[in-house]
C-alpha cells in the first residue's frame, strides 16, 4: 500500500519547456510540504529510471507527478531518456503525467500494472509561451493559461480532493481560461493560443479509480 | 456520408487543399513574439507554417487543432460546456 503522505515528482530542465514545467512545479512542492507530505523531488539528473524505480519501491508514493516529454508508450526524464514505460510499476499511486500523448496507451498500461489512477493527455500537451519570459517562466501569463489548470490537478489532490474532483477542476479552469482568451478582454497572443488550450481540454483523460485520494 | 475526421479530410485531395489553405491563413496571423510547444518541440509561426505546408505529422496536428477549434466555436458546443 502507498504511504499516505508521499508526493513524488520528476522535473528535468534540460530544455526550455522543461524549465517551464520545473518552475511551475515549485508551488506544488511547497504546497505538498505545507500539507504534511514527504516530497521526493527527482529534479534535473535525478529524473532517471533507476532512481525513480528505487524511490517508488522504497517510498510507495500516494501521488506522482511526471513532468517530461512523452509518447503514447513512454514518459521521459533528464536528457529525454525514457523513465516510464508499459512495464513500469507505480504501485497504488495516483499518477498525473504532464507529458504528451501518454493518456492514449501508457496510462492504461500503468493502471493495469497497479497504478490506482492515471490523469494525462491522449494527444500532445500544448503550451503557449512568450519569448520575453523564457528566462523567468513563472511570469509568463500566456503559459499560466496552460500550466495553471494543469497544476490544479496536483493541488486539488494535495488538498484531499478525489481524482475526479482534480480532473474536473482542471477542465473547468481550462474552460474558464479558454472563454477569457477568446473574449475581447484578452490580448492578441491569448486569443491566438486559445485553440491549443482547447485541445488540452479535449484530450485530458482520467483512467482508473476516479474516487482515489492522495 | 458526413466527413468528420481529419483523416477523412486529408484523404480527399480537394478538401485537404482547402483546409491547408485555410489553416495557413490562420497560422499566418499568429503573433511573432510567442511560440507553441508541440510534441516537445518549440515552434514559432514560420516553423508552424512550414509544417502545415509540408503536410507532415505536426502539420496535420495543427490542421486538426484548427478544425476542432472552428467546429467548437461554430457549433456552440464550447459555450454549453461546464
Amino acid at each position: 500500500m502507498p504511504n499516505s503522505k508521499v508526493f513524488l515528482l520528476t522535473r528535468p530542465r534540460h530544455d526550455a519547456l522543461m524549465r517551464y514545467f520545473f518552475a511551475w512545479s515549485d508551488p506544488l512542492v511547497a504546497m505538498a510540504s505545507s500539507k504534511g507530505f514527504n516530497v521526493c523531488d527527482l529534479h534535473d539528473g535525478k529524473a532517471n529510471k533507476a532512481l525513480l524505480e528505487s524511490y517508488i519501491a522504497k517510498n510507495c508514493p500516494s501521488l506522482i507527478l511526471f513532468n517530461g516529454h512523452g509518447t503514447t508508450d513512454t514518459i521521459h526524464g533528464d536528457q529525454d531518456k525514457v523513465i516510464v514505460d508499459a512495464d513500469s510499476k507505480c504501485r497504488r499511486s495516483i499518477v498525473y503525467a504532464r507529458s504528451c500523448s501518454c493518456g492514449e496507451r501508457l496510462g492504461h498500461d500503468l493502471v493495469k500494472g497497479g497504478a490506482r489512477t492515471f490523469i494525462g493527455y491522449r494527444r500532445d500537451f500544448y503550451c503557449g509561451c512568450s519569448y520575453e519570459h523564457l528566462v523567468d517562466p513563472k511570469k509568463d501569463k500566456l503559459a499560466a493559461r496552460f500550466l495553471g489548470p494543469s497544476n490544479l490537478i496536483i493541488s486539488t489532490l494535495l488538498k484531499g480532493g478525489t481524482a475526479e474532483e482534480a480532473y474536473q477542476r482542471s477542465v473547468g479552469a481550462m474552460h474558464k481560461n479558454f472563454m477569457e482568451m477568446i473574449s475581447s478582454r484578452a490580448d492578441y497572443k491569448e486569443r491566438y493560443a486559445a485553440r491549443y488550450l482547447l485541445s488540452n481540454m479535449a484530450h485530458q483523460v482520467l483512467l482508473g479509480d476516479a474516487l482515489a485520494m492522495a | 456520408m458526413p466527413i468528420n475526421t481529419i483523416e477523412q479530410i486529408v484523404a480527399d485531395p480537394e478538401l485537404k487543399d482547402k483546409l491547408r489553405t485555410l489553416v495557413l491563413k490562420r497560422v499566418g496571423v499568429m503573433p511573432d513574439d510567442m511560440f507553441i510547444y508541440i510534441g516537445g518541440t518549440q515552434l514559432n509561426k514560420q516553423q508552424l507554417l512550414d509544417h502545415v505546408q509540408e503536410g507532415d505529422e505536426v502539420g496535420q496536428q495543427v490542421m486538426e487543432t484548427e478544425l476542432d477549434y472552428l467546429r467548437a466555436l461554430t457549433s456552440g458546443s464550447i459555450y454549453a460546456e461546464q
